[in-house]
């Protein structure tokens, strides 16, 4: 997670948020990302680098959609993923969607 | 004859659906919701074949979310799309800032007119007529003007809106005002209301008040250290001071009408903008 963009909340009313991302928004965004970087497929691409990374607030946090993150590759297509809250852990790579199960006492307010 | 029962039920259903098309829907996207975003502007990924497939779907629960967002609780099938502002054919990407709902129903501007110019600018792009941020530029600012620059006059004669949000006019035509000067009459568009429109005010015969922006890079190398701002009308982190379009300058501590203001030029500090002929808010 090095070098890890800001992670921003896209507010539902318009435009990016000031407010800053949760502790429980940076942990599922940390999770996301550990998912994706361990896959074999992701391994294969040359030097990804996570670019973007957006909580779309106006879902709830088990909704598709809800995280949104970008690696860029060079010279190739940027790999855009979108993660949620489930219940188990899962990576759909067709539709870039991933699913990790967070601690139901994880901190939901910012400090 | 027992068809006809049938063709009758088709003919009602039909018939109920065109009128349950929302004809108002939003032409223009919100730039404070949908400012456009770019996943790339390599044309060495952009003008592969293929390469559109080869981008991730949007998820249907943020589709869903951004119909909400521009409050459309119900829709016809085949009513709306969630277009990418910034095509995928022109390295758009699947940001929410991205997306928005575009009605494939209004007439005589729709989904379908904007495919048009998506295909037109990516062919330009491909070719090496302009460049991908041009493009990107172009259609993510206002579509309709970029229609009549690249493609040609929009269909039934309409002419382009414009957005009162819209940045439109470049940051070096916004002339520097002497201290206390009203206005500055270019950098507002005549037609344009003071308040933002209600995303779903259809408004194609709102006269517009400037060309089309020219996209030359060149043209940014101002003078006064003066910098464009964000298409959402935020500044850059490195010239955050906001003048807005009453040429007062707004700084990003300790003014509270910092956040809603949207600039039209940018400076590095107070200074800048004060040199520039703007003033600070009394």
């Amino acid at each position: 997670m090095s070098g890890v963009p800001e992670l921003k909340i896209i507010d539902p009313s318009g435009g990016s948020s000031d407010s800053p991302a949760t502790p429980r928004q940076q942990q599922l965004c940390a999770a996301v990302c550990a998912v994706i970087e361990a896959d074999e497929r992701f391994r294969a691409l040359h030097q990804p680098a996570l670019s973007r990374a957006e909580i779309n607030a106006g879902l709830p946090e088990t909704g598709p959609g809800y995280l949104y993150l970008r690696y860029d590759v060079p010279g190739a297509v940027p790999q855009e993923f979108w993660g949620h809250v489930g219940k188990t852990q899962k990576l759909a790579w067709k539709s870039g969607q991933v699913c990790v199960p967070l601690p139901a006492d994880a901190p939901t307010i910012g400090t | 004859m027992k068809f006809w029962p049938l063709l009758l039920t088709l003919a009602g259903a039909l018939g109920g659906a065109a009128g349950a098309y929302n004809l108002q829907a939003p032409i223009l996207p919100d730039p404070r919701m949908t400012p456009g975003d770019s996943l790339t502007t390599d044309p060495a990924v952009i003008c592969v074949p293929g390469y559109t497939k080869s981008v991730r779907n949007v998820p249907q629960a943020l589709k869903e979310q951004i119909y909400r967002e521009y409050g459309i609780t119900s829709r016809e099938s085949g009513e709306y799309e969630i277009d990418h502002l910034i095509s995928l054919e022109l390295g758009g990407s699947n940001s929410a800032r991205n997306l928005w709902p575009e009605s494939f129903q209004t007439q005589p501007l729709n989904a379908h007119v904007k495919d048009v110019l998506e295909n037109k600018l990516h062919e330009l792009a491909c070719g090496g007529k302009i460049t991908f941020p041009a493009a990107q530029q172009a259609i993510a600012q206002n579509w309709e003007e970029a229609y009549v620059k690249y493609v040609g006059p929009l269909p039934g004669g309409v002419t382009p809106a414009r957005m009162p949000a819209q940045p439109s006019i470049p940051v070096t035509h916004v002339p520097s005002l002497p201290r206390g000067a009203s206005v500055p009459q270019v950098a507002t568009p005549a037609a344009a209301p003071a308040a933002l429109p209600d995303p779903h005010q259809k408004t194609p015969t709102t006269p517009a008040s400037e060309p089309p922006a020219p996209e030359d890079p060149s043209d940014n190398g101002d003078a006064n250290e003066k910098v464009a701002p964000n298409p959402d009308g935020s500044c850059p982190a490195d010239a955050p001071v906001k003048v807005s379009r009453s040429g007062i300058y707004h700084l990003p501590q300790g003014d509270t009408n910092y956040r809603q203001t949207r600039a039209v030029a940018c400076y590095a500090d107070a200074q800048d903008a004060q040199n520039a002929g703007y003033r600070g808010v009394k």
